[in-house]
């Protein structure tokens, strides 16, 4: 047990830190708060509403795409710099690994992770709230869809 | 050798580490931290390995890059599919279940 | 340096590696055939994965029949008994996994092939798992069995639950895992190697070094993260209630076993000198898993959550043995082998219970449980078995699981071991106030809305219960078979 001696001394040394610190913080510092201190970062510049902006996502599967060689990079390099040591059978297990690697990518290609352009763009739905694609009338009733979508997700939840 | 100095480096990235996964509220930022902590993993074990005079310190931390990597890429599907569903990535926000 | 780069090719044993490399076979296959065939293989994916892991078992055998242990790469990856044992484990929980999933699987409209790609990818880390004897196989096999489970886990892409299970599950086990790996580069440190071995060499022989004790803790503490130990298990019930219900099964047993075999080959092989570190540790944490698992558990109303408090109290009762890892080291071995062996049984058979009623009732509360005896006798006397298995109320496997600890606590001896026995003893009584809870919804209760229509259940379903029952049962009337299994495994664990 008393292996665990310098571990708990550091422990109560830890706690004991902390609590002065704020004690000492609350019985020395001034409170003399205003809107600008209080406020987010606390630099007196007005903090802005993060607005949900859209980004494309497709960005997100060429940043994947780069992850996934430069994960086989990091393998291929140390290989390279000792191919001469490990000849044949470094070539043919890197050869596995690559082609197993390269199976990702065809996945990838297949799913249609890197087709883009105006090609693919999405079509504005027929089923947009307010107009139909064959007339100007506004679809009524719909109020309140967006609750039994998330109470049929919470009943699927068990 | 600098040993101390650099295991010291290591010591402290994998505080600052800590403490941005337990501070920090935005999903991006934790997952920096936690590859901060990660780096700091790398610093030790190539230092320990170049001490040793044996490759296998660098051989585990080539295994950490790649293993992170890949724990970055998962962490960022699950964050961005957060996004689309909450259109929040504070993840102090995802308390639907307790208890 | 230049001894350093001599190269030799290392001994392949292509018979050794075969399990894994068929996995690994499987895995890909399936993404082929969803490359080319794309929608139209998706019925066929469930039964590619359930052959996948058949035939995976077939290895296994022939290398259990052989019987001859094999080593390599230099000690860090070693095949023997102990090994085969908990393979063969993985490979029949991920089958039965497979065959809870199907249904849920088709049925929600998710996609089917990737999820089957990364079951087995995950199934393939814990196989590679049992076998790792080095930090860094032990530290790859980890990830490889958690990155497609913080995948799955988040697996119903519309719901904000599996969303939200997916990142709790994911930032905890990140964070755990870089805790788990400073712990092992402060080892590597002191050791100048990754095999256990040469750790547990230069471990017991630095006695007062506080890197050495930091070290170990910081990497049982990333392990205990991974079996959800308290404190540190307050991930597991988010997830366990968010993601899909085969998954949550999958990580409540598979990913969990996978945990301790790797805190086996830690505690016992490469920390074996260092009990004055590890006992006190576990002592604490196992108590405190079993009391406050068990106490949460109490004032559960959903069943899924029930069962992952459940989970996490009986993760303290396997972590109980580790307490008295260097007093009584083969029967603790043996306790947890067997405890983990019932375990998956009868907890993959409560979720599939679980998992056939909610195909009715579309609910997890235990409320809606009333009246099952009425209008499903057949998944009541079901449920029953398990429940009474996980309580350990013979003659259902459980009893023989607990016995173990048991056994293994009083060849230890001593006041300590005792104390830890109280508190077992104390949580079995507590544990069997919540199962008797549902117990008493299921067989007096009538039905919610007197609503009695028979819950229709499909044949994998139905080939998954009969599995597990029938397991649950024979650890319960036959207890020297997993007994012998436990045994064959100590033998191995221990002599290497």
């Amino acid at each position: 047990m008393e292996q665990y001696l310098p571990v708990l001394t550091l422990g109560v040394l830890g706690v004991l830190f902390v609590l002065l610190s704020i004690v000492a913080s609350r019985l020395l510092a001034p409170e003399r708060a205003t809107v600008a201190k209080r406020s987010a970062y606390e630099c007196g510049v007005t903090e802005q509403v993060a607005i949900p902006e859209r980004f494309p996502v497709k960005f997100y599967l060429v940043a994947m795409l780069f992850i996934m060689f430069d994960i086989e990079i990091v393998f291929l390099y140390p290989w390279a710099v000792a191919n001469d040591e490990l000849g044949l059978f470094g070539l043919v297990a890197m050869t596995i690994f690559a082609g197993i690697f390269f199976l990702s990518f065809v996945y990838e290609l297949a799913k249609g992770g890197l087709n883009w352009g105006p090609g693919r763009q999405l079509i504005t739905p027929a089923t947009s709230p307010e107009r139909t694609t064959t007339s100007t009338i506004r679809k009524v009733g719909l109020e309140g869809r967006i609750e039994i979508e998330t109470a049929a997700d919470d009943s699927e939840a068990a | 050798m600098l040993l101390n100095q650099f295991l010291i480096l290591g010591a402290v990235l994998f505080a600052v580490g800590v403490y941005g996964v337990l501070a920090r509220k935005n999903g991006v930022m934790v997952l920096m931290s936690i590859e901060l902590m990660l780096n700091a993993v790398n610093i030790n074990l190539v230092v320990f390995g170049v001490q040793h005079g044996v490759v296998s310190g660098q051989v585990f931390a080539l295994f950490v890059i790649a293993v992170a990597a890949a724990e970055v890429g998962v962490g960022l599907a699950i964050v961005l599919l957060l996004y689309r569903n909450r259109t929040s990535i504070d993840v102090e926000d995802f308390d639907l279940m307790r208890g | 340096m230049e001894a350093l780069l001599a190269f030799s090719r290392p001994a392949l044993d292509w018979h050794a590696l075969a399990p894994e490399l068929t996995l690994l076979a499987f895995g890909t296959l399936i993404t082929v055939v969803d490359i080319i065939w794309d929608d139209r293989s998706k019925q066929a994916m469930p039964t590619l994965a359930g052959i996948g892991l058949l035939a995976t078992l077939l290895p296994v055998i022939t290398l259990a029949l052989d019987g001859t242990d094999r080593t390599m790469f230099g000690g860090a990856y070693v095949i023997d008994d102990f090994s085969l044992v908990l393979k063969a484990l993985f490979l029949i929980s991920g089958y039965v996994v497979i065959l809870m999933s199907v249904d849920y699987i088709r049925d929600g409209d998710y996609y089917e092939n990737e999820y089957y790609t990364l079951m087995l990818t995950s199934l393939l880390g814990m196989v590679m798992m049992s076998s790792s004897r080095d930090l860094i196989s032990v530290f790859v096999a980890l990830e490889l069995l958690s990155i497609p489970a913080y995948m799955l886990a988040a697996w119903r892409k519309g719901g904000a639950r599996s969303n939200e299970a997916g990142l709790k599950y994911y930032l905890m086990g990140v964070f755990a895992s870089a805790v788990m790996l400073y712990g092992m580069s402060l080892v590597y440190g002191l050791a100048g190697s990754t095999a256990f071995g040469a750790i547990a060499e230069e471990l017991g022989s630095l006695d007062s070094s506080p890197v050495a004790i930091l070290g170990i803790l910081f990497i049982l503490i990333g392990f205990a993260f991974k079996v959800s130990a308290v404190p540190f298990h307050t991930w597991a019930p988010d997830t366990y209630e968010g993601a899909p219900t085969p998954v949550t099964a999958f990580l409540a047993v598979a990913s969990k076993t996978a945990g301790m075999v790797a805190l086996i080959q830690l505690v016992f092989v490469a920390f074996a000198g260092r009990d004055d570190v590890v006992q006190p540790f576990f002592w604490l944490i196992a108590a405190l898993t079993m009391t406050i698992g068990n106490l949460i558990a109490l004032r559960q109303t959903n069943i899924v959550r029930l069962l992952a408090y459940s989970g996490v109290a009986q993760g303290g009762f396997m972590l109980v043995p580790f307490a008295v890892a260097a007093d009584a080291p083969a029967r603790a071995v043996e306790a947890v082998v067997i405890y983990m062996a019932i375990y998956a049984f009868m907890n993959l058979g409560a979720f599939t219970v679980v998992l056939a009623v909610a195909r009715k009732t579309r609910s997890g509360e235990i409320d809606s449980y009333g009246g099952l005896f009425q209008y499903a006798p057949g998944l009541a006397v079901a449920m029953t078995i398990f429940l009474a298995a996980l309580a350990g109320i013979p003659p259902a496997g459980g009893w023989f699981a607990k016995f173990g600890l048991f056994r293994a606590l009083l060849d230890a001896g001593g006041g300590w071991a005792a104390g830890l026995g109280v508190v077992v003893a104390v949580n079995t009584v507590i544990a069997f106030a919540y199962y008797a809870r549902i117990l008493g919804q299921m067989w007096f209760q009538p039905a919610p809305d007197g609503d009695e229509r028979p819950v229709v259940m499909t044949g994998s379903l139905k080939a998954a219960l009969a599995m597990t029952i029938i397991a649950t049962m024979a650890f319960g009337i036959l207890p020297g078979l997993v007994g012998h299994f436990g045994e064959v495994s100590v033998l191995s664990a221990l002599g290497g």
